[in-house]
């Protein structure tokens, strides 16, 4: 039985090792031979930027006004889900400075439940704050990370017939690039240790590299997978997965791989990965966060393996984009077998060497055919990466400096990945699916929620329209059907709900639609409040005064 | 787009009751083909044997000597000398392989793809793990004609032999892949008549 076990980790490791040379080869050849795509006329669409952010003072200003100032036509919607920090602070203030800022304020004990409910609270505010005769198809919705520059041309690259001129496409998602500091020239990085540097470089390096790589073979199979960051949306798209399944965005720990299977599943829609543009975001310059973010990752992987009955059983993906989802949904298990198979064999092979009756001298004589297998099989498909980037992303980088990073990528990708997936495999089998938000490295690190923090007075003002309805999320809380685009949703003033101290946990309470949407928006309620606990108001609505006379005063 | 209508479309799936659980006979043939790689596993030693004598045989026909197989021994001339090597648990397809049965049995159980597909695709990768073993163990056997017994093994058995049974079991794999994923040649991914749809539609 040992002889057999022995023999199965070796076929194992081989076959292992074999499938991985090959998908490092198959990804690599369209990977190379790309060609930029045409851009194309983003004009004709709506898009609107959702920011979610948790303790984002550091950096959230800048990402807002570089959204705000490239891409004039688009909308901000920022989440603040109830920072302990001043980040409510400054988008309050960016939403008073510009009316395509809107904020919307979560409370606990709603808030800090994970990025999903956040977008979901988001998503619904758009939702509303749109004309009903307008095309949820023309609208399109993305996530942009706290910490972010999105590229001046990302719009118009993804406008193109390839993606969203393409009526069948629903999802795009853009290349992601990690820097210490975004929004300066990737040349151009701040100095700072060497580790810092370097382990950045080699997270930039995997988002660039091998990555973009398994999305470009995603694309001939439609199989396209959604990023956390940078991802573009239709609203229709978006809208038709809440009906089917509650919401966009669920709770899996990977919501944005989530919302791509999503996309997927709900059919007539097709994801789309576009390598022409990019989204920088800030990469993370300590192995301890790093781990954490990917055992999240694994975890969320984990999770998803729900979805494969679906995807089997799903007439809207081919046998190829179900097959790849399917091994993407496998490769955590994977990887937990694969790291005892290796455990077994390097064990074994240290084994060997160290009895061999000849020595260990002997031992190597013998079997030295093993170094240039190792070479091949272990080293060469990570080192590869590291001459790809230089080509295409660093051209600064000497050689030695990219053999450099390709050898030093084999730690990087082989032994964290091992270590975050047996981590995030022990928090699956321990029931522990507590959402830890990626540390940033000019941030705060994340530790124990903090007590609820009183707000301060915020301007409020009145929406136009009385209550009829419940607010849309609660509809949606409660299972009843979407409004149809005949209806007018008329939903409470804020002031109304807030002097009830009606509001229930997670409602939004949002603007109307406005008019005529070419017209600049009126100046009413951009300040969104959801929770259980108003806060105090000022500026009310005097007793027995129209609230739509207030727009006359704004 | 009706589902019949969908599931019509060359590279989606076609099961006439997709969504639906397969047939009893279907769910056996998976359970069978599960029990045939747990076969393969229990009694690599059969494995080990039946490989040894297609291997001596086929060095008979490849004009490397006249070899015999003893159980999983095989004998052969070297410089007028006779060496053996053995074909043990480690170097016999059957583990290759087996792993594939399984692969496949969860196919058959999924309400995906079609039955004679699955089964297509699981024969040639189980004749294409065969085929690249035996060819490595007849370059092995080659290597240990050309340098001696000694040299020729050290080279042949870990470097030369690896190297074509990676090419070999490569090809094996990317067959039943493309088997399993394209089913007749020319036939358009389902994404790429989506794309051209989308196009068309404008």
């Amino acid at each position: 039985m040992g002889n057999l076990g022995l023999a199965g980790a070796n076929g194992l490791t081989f076959l292992l090792c074999v499938m991985f040379f090959g998908y490092v080869v198959l990804i690599l050849v369209p990977y190379l031979r790309h060609r930029p795509e045409a851009p194309g006329d983003d004009s004709q669409l709506r898009w609107h930027f959702l920011v979610p952010c948790l303790d984002e003072q550091e950096v959230v200003e800048r990402t807002v006004r570089g959204l705000l100032k490239n891409f004039p036509a688009a909308h901000v919607w920022a989440v603040d889900d109830a920072s302990a920090d001043a980040t409510l602070d400054i988008l309050t203030r960016l939403a008073n400075e510009d009316l395509r800022v809107h904020v919307i304020a979560r409370r606990l004990p709603d808030a800090r439940n994970g990025k999903g409910p956040a977008l979901n609270a988001g998503w619904l505010a758009i939702e509303r704050s749109l004309p009903a005769h307008l095309s949820r198809d023309q609208v399109i919705v993305s996530v942009v990370d706290a910490d972010a520059l999105l590229d001046p041309r990302a719009l118009a690259m993804i406008s193109g017939p390839s993606f969203f001129a393409d009526g069948a496409v629903g999802a795009v998602q853009v290349q992601v690039r990690a820097m210490r500091d975004p929004f300066r020239d990737p040349t151009d990085q701040p100095p700072g240790p060497w580790r810092d540097r370097v382990l950045v470089k080699l997270q930039d390096m995997e988002f660039t590299g091998v990555i973009p790589a398994m999305q470009m073979v995603r694309r001939r199979v439609g199989s396209v997978a959604m990023g956390g960051n940078g991802q573009f949306t239709r609203l229709s798209v978006l809208n038709r997965i809440a009906a089917e399944r509650g919401a966009p965005w669920h709770g899996a720990l990977l919501e944005d791989y989530e919302l791509g299977l999503h996309v997927l599943l709900v059919g007539a829609a097709r994801t789309e990965y576009c390598h022409d543009t990019w989204v920088r975001q800030e990469g993370l310059p300590h192995v301890r966060s790093l781990l954490r973010q990917r055992s999240r990752w694994a975890q969320g992987s984990l999770q998803c393996t729900r979805y494969l009955s679906d995807v089997f059983r799903s007439t809207h993906l081919s046998h190829g984009g179900a097959l790849e989802v399917a091994y993407v949904l496998f490769l955590p298990w994977l990887q937990l077998i694969g790291s005892v198979a290796w455990a077994v064999m390097v064990a074994a092979i240290w084994f060997n060497a160290l009895t061999d009756p000849g020595g260990i001298t002997h031992w190597i004589a013998t079997t030295w055919g093993l170094l240039p297998l190792f070479v091949v099989f272990a080293v060469a498909p990570f080192v590869v990466w590291g001459f790809t980037y230089r080509a295409k992303f660093e051209p600064n980088l000497s050689r030695r400096q990219a053999l450099g990073l390709g050898l030093l990528n084999v730690g990087f990708l082989v032994y964290l990945y091992q270590g975050a997936v047996w981590w995030a495999f022990f928090r699956l089998v321990t029931g522990r699916t507590d959402w830890k938000k990626t540390a940033r490295y000019s941030g705060p690190q994340p530790g124990v929620s903090p007590a609820p923090r009183v707000l301060p007075v915020p301007l409020m003002l009145p929406v136009p329209r009385p209550a009829e309805y419940p607010s849309a999320c609660d509809a949606v809380t409660n299972g009843a059907a979407m409004p149809g685009r005949s209806e007018r949703v008329r939903l409470p003033t804020a002031i109304d709900r807030l002097r009830e101290g009606s509001a229930p946990a997670g409602s939004v309470l949002a603007a109307p639609s406005t008019a005529d949407w070419t017209a600049p928006p009126a100046p009413i309620d951009h300040f969104f409040l959801l929770g259980s606990t108003p806060p105090p108001v000022t500026n009310p609505v005097p007793e027995g005064a129209d609230p739509h006379d207030q727009l006359a005063t704004h | 787009m009706t589902s019949d209508a969908l599931s019509a479309r060359p590279g989606y799936a076609k099961w006439p009751t997709l969504g639906q659980h397969r047939p009893v006979s279907v769910r056996l043939l998976a359970a069978l083909v599960t029990g045939l790689g747990t076969l393969l596993v229990v009694k690599v030693g059969a494995s080990q044997v039946v490989e040894a004598h297609l291997n001596a045989a086929l060095m008979g026909l490849s004009h490397l000597g006249s070899a015999q197989a003893v159980r999983q021994v095989v004998i052969f001339p070297v410089a007028g000398q006779f060496v053996a090597y053995t074909v043990t648990a480690e170097c016999t397809a059957a583990l290759l392989a087996a792993p594939f049965f399984f692969v496949t049995a969860l196919l058959l159980a999924a309400s995906r793809l079609p039955v004679r597909r699955c089964l297509v695709a699981l024969a040639v990768v189980t004749i294409g793990v065969l085929v690249a073993n035996q060819a490595r163990l007849l370059v092995i056997a080659g290597a240990m004609q050309l340098w001696g017994a000694k040299v020729g093994y050290e080279r042949g058995h870990v470097l030369l032999g690896t190297i074509v049974s990676t090419v070999g079991v490569l090809a094996a794999i990317f067959a039943y892949v493309r088997i399993l994923v394209h089913g007749r040649s020319g036939t358009k991914t389902g994404p790429q008549h989506s794309r051209q749809a989308g196009k068309a539609r404008g």
